[in-house]
C-alpha cells in the first residue's frame, strides 16, 4: 500500500523586511521614522529581506491508519507543516504527495459566522471543510447531539455562550471523516468534559483506520492519541520515533530535561545558603525516563548546603503536563510520612541527598513534571527550578484486572472501597 | 463524498498546478460556490428585518437623485420613457457592476480568517460575492418588468436581458478578481475601486440618453463594454432604441478579456495569499 502522506525536502521559506538598522520593520510609524532617520544623514534608506526558513528539508512518510503527534516548541515549524500540508500555503521547494481527501481542522469554527444560526453555520462550517451538503445532512442530527445545543439550533450563534459555540464549531469538524485528517491544537478549547469528550472523537477516529496528523502543546494527549511522534526543531525534523521518546525528547527542547539534570557547580541555581545539585525520577533502582505507576517512584533532589547551621528544606510540584500543579510536597517534619531526622535538622556545611517516595498505584499513565525548591527557615524559597525534570508514567496493569479504557484524572490513588447491603429486595 | 473507489493523489509543489487541474478543482466545489452566494445573500440581507427594502433602497435613491436632476432640473428627452423608468433601467444592470465589482474586491480582505484557516479554491471568494449580486437584480427586475410591462413598453424585448446580463457579470468578477488579489499586497488599491466606478458611470449612458452626446464622442462612449449591456436592458424594458450590434460584440469580447485577465492576474497572485494577508 502507497503511503498516506509523504514529503520530500520539503521547505518554505519566508522572506522577513528587515530595515538597515536590524530592526524588524514591522509597524508603518518605524518604518516611516526609519525613512526620516536615514534621509536627515543624507542617503537613502535601506531595506533588506532576510530569509526565514519555516521549514527546511523536511522528509517524512506517513503510512495509512497512522497518526503522528507533531511537536515542537513555539516558532519550529509545526503550524507551517500543517499549513503546507493543508494547501493554504505554497513551500518554497521539494514536494508533498498526499494520498486520500484532506480534511484540516486548524481552528475551531472556520467559517462560523456571528449572524447566522446553529443549522445555518453547520451546514455553511461543513461545506467550507470539505463536505457535501448531502453528508452534512446525514450527520446533522449527530453533530447537534454532540455538541449539546438541542434547542438552540436555530438561535444567531453571536448569542450562544462560548462553551456552546466552541461545542457545536468542534462538532461539525470532528463529523468530517475524510481519509487524512490534519489537526492543530483544536483540542484546546472549552471545560475539561469537554476537552475529555473531543480526544475520545478523536481517538475513535484515529482508530477508524484514517491517518491523522495531530499538532499540539498538551503532551498527555498527543501521548493518548498518537502513536508515532515527530519533533520539529527549527523548521527541521529533530525526532521522529515512539511518542513516550518524542515526548521526552520535546521537553528536554523546551527546557525540561528528561529524567534527570545535574548542575556543574558553576551553573547551579543557587541561594545564599543552598545550592542545588541535581535531581531526578529514580524507579526500580535507577534513573529512568519511563516509570512503573504499580510501583514507588522516587524523586531524588542533591543539594549543597554553603553554611553551617542552615535550616534547609527541600520540597516539589508535581505536575502534568498538560493541566498544572497536581501537589506540592516538603519535607517539613509534621508534613511528612514517617521522620527525616538529617533533612530536618540544620545542616552542617556540605553535600546532601533528600528522596521522596510516591506511593505505588498513585499516578496515572500520563507525563509528569516536577519543580523543585529549596527552601531555608520553613518559607524563605531560595532556589526554584520549574518543571525541572519530566517523566512519564506508564500502566503495566495493576489495576487494570478489570477495567481497560482511559482512567480519568491527574493522579489514580488505589483507594480503599467497602460496600454494605442494606436491605434485600422480597 | 468521493464516488469513485480510487484514492485522490494531491501533490503540493513550490510550481502552480496546471491550469486543467485548478479547473477541475473548481468544479468539484461548485458545492462550496453555492453555498457562498447563499451566505453572501443572507448575512447581506435575511438577518434585517428590512432585508427587501435595503435591496431596493440604495439603487432607488441613486435614480431619485439622478431623475431630479436630469429629468426635472435637465430634462433630457428620452424617446417618451417616462424619466424615473429610464434611469432605473440603467442604474439596475449598473448596480450588477459595480456592486459586483466591489463586492468581489473586498472579498479576500473580509474573508480573510477562511484564507489563513482552510484550503479551497480561492477563487470561489470574489466570484461568489460577485453572483451575489444577482439576488438583488432579481428583486428590482421582479418589481420593474411587471411595471414596464403594465404601461406597454415591454414585451418580447425581454428576451434581451441574458445578452446584457452576461458581459455585466464577466466584467464585475474580472474586475473583482484583480481588485481582490491586488488589495491583498497593496491595501491602497482599496480606495481605488469606489473611484473607479464613479468615474465609469459617467462614461457610460445610466442616467443620460445616447442623444444628448455630441457625435464625436458616441463612438468611443459604445465603445466602452458597459454601455451595450446598459443599453440593451433599457431596450429590454421599455422599448429604447437598440445599441449598434458592433457595440455588443465589443462588450462580449471586451468582458471576457477582462474577466480572463482578473482570473489570470488572481492566479499568478494567489499562492502568496496566506503569507502576505
Amino acid at each position: 500500500m502507497l503511503p498516506a502522506i509523504e514529503l520530500q525536502n520539503l521547505s518554505k521559506r519566508y522572506r522577513i523586511r528587515q530595515s538597515a538598522q536590524g530592526k524588524f520593520g514591522s509597524d508603518l510609524g518605524d518604518e516611516i521614522g526609519h525613512w526620516l532617520r536615514s534621509l536627515a544623514k543624507g542617503r537613502l534608506p535601506k531595506d533588506q529581506y532576510k530569509d526565514f526558513w519555516g521549514l527546511r528539508d523536511i522528509s517524512l512518510t506517513i503510512q495509512p491508519g497512522e497518526s503522528v503527534g507533531l511537536v515542537g516548541r513555539n516558532g519550529a515549524g509545526k503550524s507551517t507543516l500543517l499549513k503546507t500540508l493543508s494547501r493554504i500555503v505554497r513551500p518554497t521547494s521539494g514536494e508533498a504527495i498526499l494520498r486520500g481527501r484532506i480534511g484540516s481542522l486548524l481552528e475551531v469554527g472556520t467559517g462560523f459566522h456571528q449572524d447566522l444560526s446553529g443549522r445555518e453555520n453547520i451546514f455553511l462550517s461543513g461545506a467550507i471543510l470539505g463536505m457535501s451538503r448531502a453528508e452534512v445532512r446525514a450527520k446533522f442530527d449527530e453533530i447537534v447531539e454532540f455538541a449539546n445545543v438541542g434547542a438552540f439550533v436555530d438561535t444567531p450563534v453571536k448569542r450562544y455562550s462560548s462553551g456552546m459555540y466552541m461545542r457545536l464549531a468542534f462538532a461539525v469538524a470532528a463529523h468530517l471523516e475524510t481519509e487524512i485528517l490534519l489537526v492543530d491544537e483544536v483540542l484546546a478549547v472549552g471545560d475539561a468534559q469537554f476537552q475529555r469528550k473531543c480526544l475520545g472523537k478523536m481517538d475513535a477516529v484515529s482508530k477508524n483506520g484514517r491517518t491523522v496528523v495531530f499538532v499540539s502543546h498538551n503532551m498527555s494527549s498527543v501521548a493518548s492519541l498518537c502513536k508515532r511522534g515527530v519533533v520539529l526543531d527549527r523548521g527541521g525534523v529533530d525526532f521522529d520515533g515512539s511518542v513516550e521518546l518524542a515526548t521526552q525528547r520535546y521537553l528536554q527542547l523546551a527546557g525540561a530535561a528528561a529524567d534527570e539534570r545535574v548542575w556543574s557547580p558553576e551553573e547551579a541555581p543557587a541561594g545564599e545558603n543552598v545550592r542545588l545539585l541535581a535531581i531526578r525520577v529514580i524507579s526500580d533502582g535507577e534513573t529512568a525516563s519511563a516509570v512503573d505507576i504499580g510501583r514507588a517512584i522516587h524523586v531524588e533532589i542533591e543539594y549543597e548546603v554553603l553554611r553551617d547551621g542552615v535550616n534547609a528544606g527541600v520540597s516539589i510540584h508535581l505536575l502534568d503536563a498538560g493541566a498544572g500543579v497536581i501537589l506540592a510536597s516538603g519535607n517539613s517534619p509534621s508534613a511528612i510520612l514517617g521522620e527525616d531526622p538529617i533533612g530536618t535538622a540544620p545542616h552542617a556545611k556540605g553535600v546532601y541527598v533528600s528522596r521522596c517516595t510516591l506511593p505505588p498505584d498513585f499516578l496515572n499513565d500520563k507525563q509528569y513534571l516536577v519543580s523543585a525548591f529549596l527552601v531555608t527557615d520553613v518559607s524563605r524559597i531560595e532556589v526554584n527550578v520549574p518543571e525541572a525534570i519530566s517523566f512519564l508514567g506508564h500502566d503495566s496493569g495493576s489495576m487494570r484486572g478489570e477495567f481497560t479504557g482511559d482512567w480519568w484524572g491527574q493522579v489514580r490513588p488505589r483507594l480503599a472501597w467497602k460496600t454494605r447491603l442494606v436491605q434485600l429486595a422480597d | 463524498m468521493s464516488s469513485s473507489g480510487a484514492i485522490r493523489e494531491v501533490r503540493i509543489g513550490a510550481a502552480d498546478p496546471p491550469v486543467l487541474q485548478s479547473l477541475v478543482d473548481l468544479w468539484a466545489a461548485r458545492g462550496l460556490f453555492s453555498v457562498l452566494v447563499w451566505r453572501q445573500i443572507n448575512i447581506r440581507y435575511a438577518q434585517t428585518f428590512f432585508g427587501m427594502v435595503w435591496m431596493l433602497l440604495q439603487p432607488g435613491m441613486t435614480g431619485l437623485l439622478y431623475w431630479l436632476v436630469f429629468g426635472v432640473f435637465v430634462k433630457v428627452p428620452t424617446q417618451g420613457v417616462p424619466y424615473p423608468l429610464f434611469v432605473l433601467s440603467g442604474i439596475v444592470i449598473w448596480t450588477v457592476f459595480s456592486q459586483g465589482m466591489e463586492r468581489g474586491s473586498a472579498s479576500l480582505i473580509q474573508d480573510e480568517r477562511l484564507i489563513t484557516k482552510v484550503y479551497f479554491p480561492r477563487l470561489l471568494l470574489p466570484l461568489s460575492a460577485t453572483v451575489s449580486v444577482l439576488a438583488d437584480f432579481v428583486v428590482s427586475l421582479v418589481i420593474l418588468a411587471p411595471i414596464c410591462m403594465a404601461l406597454g413598453l415591454a414585451g418580447v424585448g425581454l428576451l434581451w436581458i441574458p445578452v446584457a446580463l452576461v458581459p455585466t457579470l464577466l466584467m464585475a468578477g474580472g474586475m473583482g478578481m484583480l481588485f481582490s488579489s491586488l488589495n491583498i499586497r497593496f491595501r491602497d488599491l482599496r480606495q481605488i475601486a469606489p473611484f473607479l466606478v464613479q468615474a465609469w458611470i459617467w462614461a457610460t449612458p445610466v442616467a443620460y440618453p445616447l442623444e444628448v452626446v455630441p457625435a464625436p464622442w458616441v463612438g468611443p462612449l459604445l465603445a466602452n463594454p458597459m454601455s451595450a449591456p446598459v443599453l440593451l436592458f433599457r431596450h429590454a424594458l421599455t422599448g429604447s432604441a437598440l445599441p449598434p450590434l458592433w457595440s455588443v460584440w465589443t462588450s462580449l469580447i471586451g468582458s471576457v478579456v477582462i474577466f480572463l485577465f482578473g482570473a489570470w492576474v488572481f492566479r499568478r497572485v494567489e499562492k502568496d495569499f496566506a503569507d502576505y494577508i
